[in-house]
């Protein structure tokens, strides 16, 4: 995979809110491109992935206070 | 401001070695020792600086936790009140950017989130309207790095939300640190709330009005469309934004 191909897949997943999948697949195929990426795409991931850190935590922390 | 925090605030060579120390730690094999250290003296030297600046840091879970996190999810203060960064990202900096100074803003705008304890709410304004949180970090994180002379990249993380507030600071003729500076006293979560009320005062000191129901619907519509969660990219000039914030206004 691309990093352009990496970034995309990133943003669907993002737009798409599917936040589990996306914090799987960077964290799962992250490590193969993360020497091509460069710093305009690492600012795109970073919004992405911040946000979907963020509702992820909020959502554990419900169930852990369930 | 204090002997802690100003060597590191105001000379940026002496900020290069320390950042680079921590960049070292979890990039060589036998550093890895240095590690805590080398984050408490950083973490230690922005929390002062902060204080002084006269926009402390609220609690956080000590340490900040540096963990093999993929690059992108490069740091974050979360509703527990860690404070987590990436290793990756930090080991990826020298041939990302041109100075640590970048991990000095990324320190800095996860601290601004750090400075009260997340509105029980906070995820309602959060997950549809990232913007008005994390462009106030971004935009604040900015003016401090001006103030340190970091030498961080022309490019901001949230490049699109900075330029909103950038923007609406010009419309209601204040610095973007007095609009910023009024949003940061209120919780994560209440930001959207309290930006209706900063416009609403500053708009009487300027005209001696308040602004009638219908502007103050259409200054909702036109703040949310500009921080809605996604926009990672600027569409308009500076001055077009600038328009969209006027027309909501008259």
């Amino acid at each position: 995979m691309t990093s352009e191909e990496y970034v995309r897949s990133v943003q669907e997943l993002g737009r798409r809110r599917d936040y589990s999948s996306l914090i799987a697949f960077v964290e799962r195929v992250g490590p193969d491109v993360e020497d091509q990426l460069t710093a305009e795409q690492v600012r795109i991931l970073r919004v992405h992935l911040k946000h979907a850190d963020m509702v992820l935590s909020e959502a554990r922390s419900r169930v852990n206070t369930a | 401001m204090p002997e802690e925090g100003r060597r590191f605030w105001l000379d940026a060579r002496y900020r290069r070695v320390v950042l680079e120390d921590v960049v070292a730690a979890v990039t060589y094999p036998g550093r890895e020792d240095r590690l805590d250290e080398a984050v408490a003296v950083v973490d230690r030297a922005v929390e002062v600086g902060l204080a002084h600046l006269g926009i402390p840091r609220g609690p956080i879970d000590l340490p900040v936790r540096i963990e093999p996190r993929a690059v992108g999810r490069n740091a974050v203060k979360l509703e527990d009140c860690r404070l987590v960064l990436s290793a990756t990202y930090l080991r990826l900096l020298p041939r990302l950017y041109s100075s640590p100074d970048v991990a000095f803003r990324t320190w800095l705008h996860e601290s601004i989130h750090a400075r009260q304890s997340y509105d029980p709410s906070w995820r309602a304004e959060f997950e549809s309207w990232e913007g008005y949180e994390e462009g106030l970090a971004d935009g604040l994180a900015n003016i401090l790095c001006d103030w340190a002379h970091a030498l961080i990249l022309e490019t901001t993380d949230y490049v699109a939300y900075v330029q909103a507030y950038r923007a609406l600071a010009a419309v209601l003729q204040m610095s973007r640190w007095a609009l910023l500076r009024r949003l940061w006293s209120v919780p994560t979560g209440q930001v959207r709330a309290t930006l209706l009320t900063v416009v609403d005062d500053q708009y009487h000191r300027l005209t001696g009005l308040r602004l009638p129901p219908e502007a103050m619907s259409r200054l909702r519509r036109t703040a949310d469309a500009l921080f809605v969660t996604g926009r990672t990219e600027v569409e308009r000039s500076d001055h077009e934004v600038e328009e969209q914030w006027r027309g909501a206004l008259e």
